[in-house]
C-alpha cells in the first residue's frame, strides 16, 4: 500500500481524528505523538509542532484536575486537519458544577499566548480547550 | 580522575601518633581530619591536602558501591563516575551537623552512578537514525528559512535532509527525552533577582493569580538566564520563535529546545 506524500492535495475520508485515553497527565504523550503526527499531514512548520504540543500540555494541565475522580473519565482529543492548519480541541465531562477553567494560571498565560483565538467551552459537566495552529509564515497564520 | 589512588590501605586502621604539627597527614584520625578541614579557610594550601586525604580515605566506599552496578556498567566506569560524587559529598559534609559521612556521602555516590547510567540509556534507546538527523535538521531548518524567508514546513525539511517528514516530526520527541535528564538539574538563582524581574513582567501583564504569583518568583528562578529571556520574549513580548533566534543570536533550534526545556521546568516547579 502506498501512503501518499503528507502535504499534498488533500483527498482523505475525514479530515477528523478522535482519541480517548485515561484522564492522567501519564497519558498526554499518547495525545501529543497523535498531534505531531497529524502535523506531518498538515504539513505545518516544526515551530507550529512544538507549540502546539506545549498547548496540548498547558490545555491538558488547566483540564484534568476538572475531570473529577470519576474511575474510567477520559480526555478526549479531536484533531481536524487541512492542509496548512491544524486544530486541536481536548475536552473531560463529569466536571464539577461551577468548575473553571482556572485563567488566572501560568498555563493560560502561555496558552492564551500561543493561541490568542483560544476557545474554551464550559457547558453541562463538559469542559473543553480547543487551539489551532495554521502555518507559520502562511496567510492567515 | 588523575591524582586519586584507590589503594584500600588508606581505609585501614592506622596506629595514631601523637598530633603535632609535623604529624604526617595519613596518621591522622579520620575524625580529625574533618575537624581540620572545617577549620581551614577556603584556599588555605593545608585544606587541599586535607581534603585529598579525605577522598583517597572514602574511595574504598565507591568501590563497595559501584560494584552494586555492575554488569551495567563496567567497575571501572562506575567508580571514575562515583567519586565524582565522592568528592562532592566530602565538598559539601559538614560534621558540626553531627552526621555519620558514609550516610551523608552514599546517597551521592549513587546518585551520581544512577545519572550517569540514565544519560547512556538515553544513548543507548533514541534511534541511532533520529540521533544523526538533529544536526541535519537543524542546518536545514536555520537555511531555509534564510532561503525561503520563513519557517520551512516539515516537508521541506525532508526534502533538504533526504529523509521522510515522519523522521523530522520525531527529532523533536528525540529532543524531549534527552532533555529529560536536564529537568533535575537546578541552576543557582543569579545574583540581582533577575527570576522575581522575570516574573514580574509577566506579572505586570494581569494574567496571573496572586497566588500563582509567589511561585512563578520561584519557579523562575530554576531558570538560567537565556532560559528566562526566552520565556520573557516568547511569552510576554510574544515574539515567534525567528524572532527570537535573531534577537539573541542562536539557531531557533536552539530557541526550540530552550523553551520547552523551560516551561517543561517551570511546569514541574510550579507543581512541586
Amino acid at each position: 500500500m502506498s501512503v501518499p506524500a503528507p502535504g499534498g492535495p488533500a483527498s482523505w475520508p475525514s479530515d477528523v481524528t478522535t482519541l480517548c485515553v485515561p484522564a492522567h497527565p501519564d497519558f498526554v504523550a499518547s495525545v501529543r505523538a497523535v498531534v505531531r503526527s497529524t502535523a506531518v499531514v498538515a504539513d505545518l512548520a516544526m515551530e507550529d509542532v512544538e507549540e502546539l504540543q506545549i498547548a496540548v500540555n498547558e490545555a491538558a494541565a488547566l483540564l484534568l484536575p476538572l475531570a473529577g475522580s470519576t474511575r474510567g473519565s477520559g480526555l478526549s482529543a479531536r484533531l481536524e486537519v487541512e492542509p496548512g492548519r491544524l486544530c486541536v480541541r481536548l475536552w473531560i465531562t463529569g466536571a464539577q458544577p461551577g468548575a473553571a477553567v482556572d485563567r488566572g494560571s501560568l498555563a493560560w498565560m502561555m496558552l492564551s499566548t500561543l493561541d490568542p483565538e483560544l476557545q474554551v467551552v464550559e457547558a453541562g459537566d463538559e469542559r473543553a480547550i480547543e487551539v489551532s495552529r495554521a502555518r507559520s509564515g502562511s496567510s492567515g497564520a | 580522575m588523575s591524582g586519586l589512588s584507590r589503594s584500600p590501605e588508606h581505609a585501614r586502621a592506622r596506629p595514631v601518633p601523637e598530633q603535632g604539627a609535623s604529624t604526617p597527614l595519613a596518621a591522622v584520625e579520620t575524625h580529625d581530619l574533618w575537624t581540620t578541614l572545617s577549620r581551614l579557610p577556603a584556599g588555605a594550601s593545608e585544606r587541599e591536602a586535607v581534603r585529598s586525604e579525605l577522598i583517597e580515605r572514602h574511595l574504598p566506599l565507591v568501590d563497595r558501591l559501584a560494584r552494586r552496578f555492575t554488569p551495567s556498567l563496567t567497575l571501572e566506569d562506575a567508580v571514575q563516575v562515583g567519586s565524582i560524587g565522592l568528592i562532592k559529598a566530602v565538598d559539601g559534609f559538614d560534621p558540626e551537623l553531627g552526621h555519620e559521612f558514609v550516610s551523608y556521602a552514599a546517597p551521592k555516590i549513587i546518585g551520581e552512578i544512577r545519572r550517569y547510567l540514565r544519560d547512556a540509556a538515553w544513548l543507548v534507546r533514541a534511534p541511532r537514525r533520529a540521533q544523526e538527523l538533529q544536526g541535519a535538521v537543524a542546518q536545514a531548518r536555520d537555511d531555509l528559512t534564510q532561503e525561503l524567508g520563513r519557517p520551512p514546513t516539515l516537508s521541506e525539511i525532508a526534502g533538504r535532509v533526504g529523509t521522510d517528514p515522519h523522521a523530522v516530526v520525531e527529532v523533536l520527541e528525540t529532543f524531549r527525552s534527552r532533555e529529560a535528564q536536564h529537568l533535575d538539574h537546578t541552576d543557582a538563582p543569579p545574583a540581582g533577582g533577575a527570576a522575581p524581574v522575570a516574573a514580574l513582567a509577566i506579572e505586570e501583564r494581569g494574567y496571573l493569580a496572586t497566588e500563582v504569583r509567589m511561585d512563578l518568583a520561584q519557579a523562575m528562578s530554576s531558570l538560567d538566564e537565556r532560559e528566562r529571556e526566552v520565556v520573557r520574549l516568547r511569552f510576554v513580548d510574544k515574539l515567534s520563535q525567528a524572532e527570537i533566534a535573531d534577537r539573541i543570536g542562536v539557531s531557533q533550534m536552539q530557541v526550540s529546545r530552550i523553551l520547552r526545556r523551560s516551561v517543561d521546568r517551570l511546569r514541574r516547579r510550579m507543581q512541586a
